[in-house]
């Protein structure tokens, strides 16, 4: 299997497994955003315009698997794609704590801006699921992902 | 120099433009109740059929995987039939199943003269309780404002936008917006439930005049015009008590249960 073709094998397991959480949440009570990781790699690839599309297309997913208001995450993932887009030069993905730190604050400030939104569109208040929690799995799940050999090849990460 | 200050600009100018497009979308939802513009109505018409899209291969994706773990199963379990060991617990497992099945589907029919059974296919993970939505829509003549109910027949919620062709969003009772007409059963103290996207709803500003105790079932009352009275709703749960009023909190019965099905009732 080419790098290409595990990179896009490794996409499609993790859209799957976004579904099946979103599915399966009230069983498993397992919060992961898995389509932000996918948004952290195109991001930090260096493609300004696809990186903003892509940001896009993945906000609108997880509106969609959400049942939110179509263009919230679109809008919050949108930013924080345009600021990873700017930052990455500086940041070094070699370090496990570092992609955890990267993760959970990137995250943790993109669910922050969505919250708002909900906020104040739908009096929802702030959830700590989606600022602290959904962001302390996910960059503990990337790491786990990142620590793979055969991954971190795949994706670049030396 | 000039040519990269311009080339700054230009990607400024893409991300304002991103970001104007999310907006847009985020009022044409928020609007739809009101008159639409144009463009607004425009913009829906061009997402719609993405969102059906979506849903649709979403449904297909997730029908496929089980598809793919039923047979994985099913060989599994040839394996273990040709071994003549554990049969009889197979057999017993899938009657069991279907019989379950059809419990829930007869249970349902003795209490609703009309109804829809639905499954659950997302729920919010940011806020688990503020809704689902369902795999029925308006092909299958799901409606705005339909009562959504548990086997057990308790209040759940209802319909709520946006309804798409085969799916439909549920508002739960436990959402903050809107609210349920309810009434404590022992001593009728009515008022307006409201929900705070957590596992327990409140009653505000109940009159302190009757006693109302940890425990006593709250139903619907039917004052709001949606509900229909008479409906298990939860149970309280903590009472503060202030000046000449006091605070209620109700744990609904649903919140305490796994919900896959749900049943959707007709409006008479």
């Amino acid at each position: 299997m080419t790098k290409r073709q595990f990179r896009f094998t490794l996409a499609l397991f993790l859209i799957l497994m976004q579904i099946l959480v979103n599915l399966y949440l009230n069983e498993f009570n397992i919060n992961i955003d898995f389509l932000f990781l996918i948004l952290i790699y195109i991001s930090s690839r260096g493609n300004f315009l696809k990186s903003l599309i892509i940001a896009t297309f993945l906000g609108w997913t997880t509106d969609l698997l959400n049942s939110h208001i179509i263009g919230v995450f679109g809008f919050s993932r949108v930013v924080i794609a345009y600021i990873i887009f700017e930052i990455i030069v500086f940041i070094d993905f070699k370090r496990l704590s570092f992609t955890f730190l990267f993760i959970f604050f990137s995250l943790s400030l993109s669910n922050l801006v969505a919250s708002l939104f909900l906020l104040f569109i739908n009096d929802y208040g702030l959830s700590v699921g989606m600022i602290i929690y959904q962001p302390l799995l996910t960059g503990m799940f990337a790491v786990i992902l990142v620590s793979s050999d055969r991954i971190k090849e795949a994706i670049n990460v030396y | 120099m000039d040519r990269e200050a311009n080339r700054s600009q230009k990607k400024i100018a893409v991300f304002l433009f991103i970001l104007f497009i999310n907006l847009i979308l985020i009022s044409n939802s928020v609007v739809l109740t009101n008159n639409r513009s144009i463009l607004q109505n425009a913009l829906h018409l061009v997402a719609y059929p993405f969102q059906t899209a979506f849903v649709k291969g979403s449904d297909f994706i997730t029908g496929k995987l089980r598809s793919y773990v039923f047979l994985k199963n099913t060989y599994k379990n040839f394996l273990v039939l040709k071994k003549k060991q554990s049969a009889l617990k197979y057999e017993n497992y899938l009657l069991k199943k279907a019989l379950n099945d059809l419990d829930f589907s007869e249970k349902a029919k003795e209490k609703f003269k009309q109804f829809f059974i639905a499954d659950i296919i997302s729920i919010d993970s940011g806020f688990p309780f503020s809704g689902a939505i369902i795999n029925k829509g308006y092909f299958s003549g799901i409606k705005r404002d339909m009562v959504v109910v548990n086997i057990d027949n308790e209040l759940v919620g209802k319909i709520v936008e946006p309804i798409s062709m085969f799916s439909s969003k549920v508002r739960f009772i436990t959402n903050p917006m809107g609210g349920v007409g309810a009434y404590i059963k022992k001593n009728k103290l009515e008022g307006l439930l409201r929900g705070h996207n957590t596992s327990s709803c409140s009653f505000n500003y109940l009159i302190e005049n009757k006693p109302v105790e940890a425990g006593d079932v709250v139903i619907t009352s039917g004052t709001d015009k949606i509900y229909p009275p008479y409906l298990k709703i939860g149970k309280v749960i903590r009472i503060e008590k202030k000046v000449l009023i006091q605070n209620v909190v109700v744990k609904p019965f649903f919140t305490s249960k796994t919900i896959k099905k749900l049943i959707v009732i007709i409006n008479d």
